[in-house]
């Protein structure tokens, strides 16, 4: 018999694609919005129900239980659905534009169900607007040799990095993250840059093999990640960090909210509930608030310092010399993103104090610099992520797949080989399921 | 379409290398002996021969003793079936009789139905079959057969009442893993670890070292399987072994007792019924429990309930009880005080000296 959550799928699917139907035969926006507000109460109370009930009830529970009420609440256990979390955010945008009048209502059904359920991306993202990929469904896609020599280049390089950097840095984070008490000072500094890269390679290699296997079939999908450790500032960062999620809440809320416009407190006010709702989306637990919330201080106070040291005529450090500046503005960022991370990542906010604190003590009893490393492994490692960054700096602003299509073929070759050859002696097999799939 | 054929078959040959690779590494360097076997066909062969053989490394020893069993001239009078804490167990603590020694490290009663199923093949029960048992034998997180002696195991398990069926089939399941695991990048990575390490130097094509006498420096294995140990494993003082059991303790706890929250129902009834078999067919039984080190028994019998719930304390329990009910001899205990043992008959946690464990009989004997 199927289940709310095998459905949840079918379900976000029909209504989406009925409210679709539904605003195209009205012209005005008050005519429509009865449909849209059905299209959000489904995929946003699907969301809810898998996503937050569970965390809900232990809420309420709490708040009961401090007022001295009765507070015996049943806790229902849901398994999430795969994929909720994109799905319905993607059929959403689906409904928003089709209602604000920026999308013609899908009318076939079957290309609207692939839309919502597109393999590729159906599981972690990216999570693609109706304007772009719909379309695409419409048109033909014979063969191309350098759009599937692409996509092959473009899995290639997010297996390499989700097997063999992702799966190893796992290993020394989960020790290090699940037993706080127990790990030294340097310990859980390394595991945190070692956490800020897993993540990474985890959901950018999931990103590369969603879009490569797509552009092998002929489907452009769109670009998630753009070397955002890169990145010079907070505000630059989220232009290249799960670009899909970032540009989705920008434009169905950050705008709607009113965005810029308005006075300063309303402006950070909407940046604020941006990021706090940002992190919620990731889970029901305080450290993704706490994450979202890091973020949007991060942002607030970035924007705030600007226009005072503009406003005070404060010179630009290292004005002479950009690439300096840049550098320094980056590894700024970086520790910044670097210090939320321990949020995200920690098991509850309990245990994120404790590992700050024994960071910031510079504890020295517990598991030491190596972990449940060996010299071996974390220089295999270290080495991993350096390459890495190596490629990242070469590549520039081009994607992997073109930069890589500009080499001679003999280095080409070899490239494929070394990455083939590099995933089967150093990946980390081990059933490590991709991080995002959680969300 | 010609774009798109040519386009696939040059890629595929350009790449078909690279699971050619693989495969031959892995069939070549076989860490697991999954599809060689020669040379634990070769240990069997020197051992079946008489001879006592030293410095042999990284062999499956299931797969020697499945060798051994089928290449035995004729039926032994006792055979001792166990763990690596059996394994010293040699002929002369037995009676002199005509002895084997088929102790798997790691045994477990997978391993006593497999290699049973092995002797029964061959027509060849032994008059007297000594099971010593470890507390772990019940815990279900802890089976596992090696794939060696796996299908005796899965003829034993049809006898004992389980479909047939269902074992065929994860028989069938098991041979084709054999060979999915040529191109397998988990397996690449054991094989090139041991041709990095040397392990595989270890297992060498040419003759195998026969020791001339049963030389003492380096530990060898006797014609009749048992093992003797090192000089150095023999001269540990007690104060270098209670460091080990701390060390052992510190890196890997209870070995194959966590996650022990219940004597398995399925696992007591398979050997209940193991049992059973054996008397019907005229095996005589002796159960042996090979004793812990006093600090590690320690150790095992106040494990965090997070750990293991069931304590050795509670399989010895029901294996005492067992024994009365079948009218089957029981030898040693895990709790080596109450065998008057201390830690100097002991050369880690886990295992005793082989005097320790010559006494063991002797004293049965006594009874």
């Amino acid at each position: 018999m199927p289940t709310l959550r095998d459905c949840a799928l079918m379900v976000s699917t029909l209504v989406d694609y009925w409210m679709g139907l539904e605003m195209g035969k009205r012209s005005s926006p008050a005519e429509r919005r009865p449909f849209l507000v059905l299209s959000l109460i489904v995929n946003l109370g699907l969301l809810c129900a898998f996503k937050y009930l569970g965390f809900l009830c232990e809420v309420m529970r709490l708040l009961l239980y401090s007022l001295n009420l009765p507070h015996e609440l049943p806790v229902p256990e849901l398994l999430l659905p795969v994929g909720i979390s994109f799905y319905t955010f993607q059929t959403l945008s689906y409904s928003i534009d089709v209602y604000r009048g920026d999308k013609e209502p899908e009318k076939h059904l079957g290309r609207f169900a692939l839309y919502v359920s597109f393999f590729p991306q159906l599981v972690a993202g990216p999570i693609e607007r109706s304007r772009r990929l719909l379309p695409q469904f419409y048109k033909e896609h014979p063969f191309d040799i350098t759009r599937v020599s692409n996509g092959l280049r473009q899995m290639l390089w997010g297996f390499f990095k989700k097997l063999v950097i992702a799966n190893r840095l796992g290993v020394y984070v989960d020790a290090v993250y699940d037993n706080p008490a127990d790990s030294s000072g340097i310990a859980i500094l390394i595991a945190t840059y070692f956490f800020a890269f897993q993540i990474y390679c985890d959901f950018s290699g999931y990103s590369d093999i969603a879009i490569g296997t797509a552009r092998i079939l002929g489907y452009d999908l769109m670009e998630n990640f753009r070397r955002p450790y890169f990145s010079t500032s907070i505000r630059e960062f989220w232009s290249r960090w799960h670009i899909s999620l970032s540009t989705w809440f920008r434009d169905y809320l950050y705008i709607p909210l009113g965005g810029n416009r308005g006075s300063t407190t309303r402006w950070f006010l909407n940046i604020f509930l941006v990021f706090l709702l940002s992190g919620l989306w990731h889970g029901a637990n305080s450290t993704f608030l706490e994450w979202g919330a890091l973020h949007g201080t991060y942002f607030i106070l970035f924007i705030g310092l600007s226009r005072f040291l503009h406003a005070v005529g404060w010179p630009r450090p290292f004005a002479r010399h950009p690439r300096i500046r840049r550098a320094l503005a980056a590894l700024f960022t970086f520790h910044l993103v670097l210090f939320a991370w321990i949020f995200f990542r920690a098991n509850s906010v309990s245990d994120a104090a404790q590992l700050i604190g024994r960071m910031a003590c510079a504890e020295a009893s517990g598991v030491g610099i190596l972990g449940p490393f060996s010299a071996r492994k974390m220089a295999i490692a270290v080495g991993a992520i350096l390459f890495m960054e190596l490629v990242h700096l070469c590549q520039g602003e081009t994607d992997i797949a073109t930069y890589v299509s500009e080499r001679p073929l003999w280095i080409r070759w070899a490239t494929y080989y070394a990455l083939i050859f590099a995933i089967l002696c150093l990946g980390v097999f081990d059933q490590s399921p991709f991080i995002y799939f959680q969300f | 379409m010609k774009q798109r054929r040519t386009f696939i078959l040059s890629r595929l040959a350009m790449l078909a290398p690279i699971p050619l690779v693989v495969a031959f590494v892995n069939y070549t360097t076989d860490p697991a002996s999954l599809y060689g076997g020669s040379y634990e066909e070769r240990i069997a062969s020197v051992l079946l021969a008489g001879d006592t053989i030293q410095f042999v490394y990284d062999y499956d020893e299931g797969r020697v003793q499945k060798h051994y069993v089928e290449g035995l001239p004729a039926r032994r009078e006792v055979a001792v079936m166990g763990s690596s804490r059996a394994r010293q167990i040699h002929r002369g603590m037995t009676g002199d009789r005509s002895f084997v020694n088929n102790a798997v490290s790691g045994a477990n009663l997978e391993h006593y139905l497999a290699i049973y199923g092995l002797y029964r093949r061959r027509g060849l029960l032994p008059g007297t079959l000594v099971l010593g048992l470890d507390p772990w034998i019940f815990n279900e997180t802890v089976a596992d057969c090696p794939a060696s002696i796996r299908s005796s195991y899965y003829q034993i398990l049809a006898l004992l009442g389980p479909e047939v069926y269902h074992n065929v089939l994860r028989e069938y399941k098991a041979s084709i893993r054999i060979y999915v695991e040529l191109f397998s990048p988990s397996y690449f990575q054991e094989s090139i670890r041991a041709r990095l390490d040397g392990s595989a130097a270890r297992r060498p094509a040419g003759a195998l070292r026969v020791a001339p006498a049963a030389s003492q420096e380096a530990g060898a294995i006797r014609s009749d399987l048992s093992r003797i140990l090192s000089d150095a494993q023999r001269r540990r003082s007690p104060t270098e072994v209670r460091q080990m059991v701390r060390n052992r303790i510190a890196e890997s706890g209870a070995f194959m007792l966590q996650g022990y929250h219940a004597l398995d129902p399925q696992r007591v009834s398979l050997f209940e019924g193991f049992l059973a078999l054996v008397q019907e067919e005229g095996v005589q039984v002796v159960l042996l429990l090979p004793p812990f080190h006093p600090a590690y028994y320690d150790y095992l019998t106040t494990l965090k309930s997070n750990v293991s719930t069931v304590t050795v304390r509670d399989v010895e329990a029901y294996l005492k009880v067992l024994a009365q009910a079948k009218g089957l001899r029981l030898v040693g205990s895990y709790d080596p005080l109450a065998l008057g043992l201390t830690a100097s008959d002991f050369i880690d946690g886990l295992h005793p000296r082989t005097e320790t464990l010559a006494k063991l009989f002797r004293d049965a004997g006594k009874r």
